[in-house]
């Protein structure tokens, strides 16, 4: 028996959160189409699209995230622990959502900003104030997880780097020997970004316990 | 690995958080520790043995033997 169905609170607050995302996910993807169809995103190639969806997944994740984290029921199911989360547990949340937000906005930002003609120098040095933080905050992550958070986190990124060298090492002969395509470091960027964003939402998947503690 | 981990803590009315400060780890650790996700380091092992004052194959089976 799952332990939804042991707590109707807990089954209530997740009903109230799929209502929740759903409206979010539909205004988001209204956005994001209004914005296309309106011309303001700048989308040439395949690598922008992937770029939007990427970061489109991002900022739905942030905000799920986000939702969670004002609902202590939520939050302990989200973090897999026994009954609720804590205040502080739902402050790291917060500080998780908001870089991974942040990552979304990233990936948009170069598209966007061609499309509305915004300065290049501005933009860029916004987004390089944005890896600074990222690079700290994972860093710090990193240092202060126990043993298990830090072999989730090492394990995602043994399996990002694996995924990610098997394609470059198969794409960039095939491009050496003119055989597709020459990539663009943005290109590569989004591939990465999206493999880097996806896996660790598969490993978690995997390593579901049967039954809850 | 099968442990008693959640057996023992029950015994002594502790909840996750007591004993992740005990073992100075995350609730998400003791966690998947209880339901087999996560083995945990020998370090850590010996940690769980010392707060709960048992002998560490008292705590750890290995489901092999």
């Amino acid at each position: 028996m799952s332990q939804a169905a042991l707590d109707p609170k807990l089954a209530g607050a997740r009903r109230a959160r799929t209502i929740t995302m759903l409206v979010y996910y539909a205004a988001l993807s209204g956005g994001v189409f209004w914005l296309y169809w309106s011309g303001r995103v700048h989308v040439t190639r395949w690598a922008d699209v992937a770029a939007l969806m990427v970061g489109m997944i991002c900022v739905l994740a942030a905000g799920r995230l986000l939702y969670e984290s004002f609902d202590l029921r939520l939050l302990g199911e989200r973090i897999e622990v026994e009954g609720e989360g804590t205040p502080r547990e739902a402050a790291k949340v917060r500080v998780t959502a908001l870089f991974v937000f942040l990552l979304g906005v990233f990936l948009a930002l170069p598209n966007v900003a061609f499309g509305l003609g915004w300065p290049p120098g501005l933009v860029y040095a916004a987004m390089a104030v944005f890896v600074a933080g990222r690079t700290v905050y994972a860093l710090r992550q990193l240092r202060t997880a126990d043993e298990f958070i830090r072999r989730r986190m090492l394990e995602g990124s043994l399996w990002t780097l694996l995924l990610t060298t098997t394609g470059l090492l198969l794409y960039g002969g095939a491009e050496r020997l003119g055989l597709v395509p020459v990539a663009t470091s943005w290109d590569v960027l989004v591939v990465v970004m999206g493999i880097a964003v996806l896996t660790p939402s598969f490993l978690v998947r995997r390593a579901k316990p049967s039954k809850a503690a | 690995v099968d442990n008693r981990l959640k057996v023992l803590r029950a015994e002594r009315n502790w909840s996750q958080a007591d004993l992740a400060e005990r073992l100075e780890v995350s609730r998400q650790t003791v966690n998947a520790i209880e339901t087999g996700r996560y083995d945990p380091s020998l370090p850590l092992a010996f940690k769980i043995a010392r707060v709960f004052g048992a002998p560490i194959e008292t705590i750890f089976q290995d489901h092999e033997s």
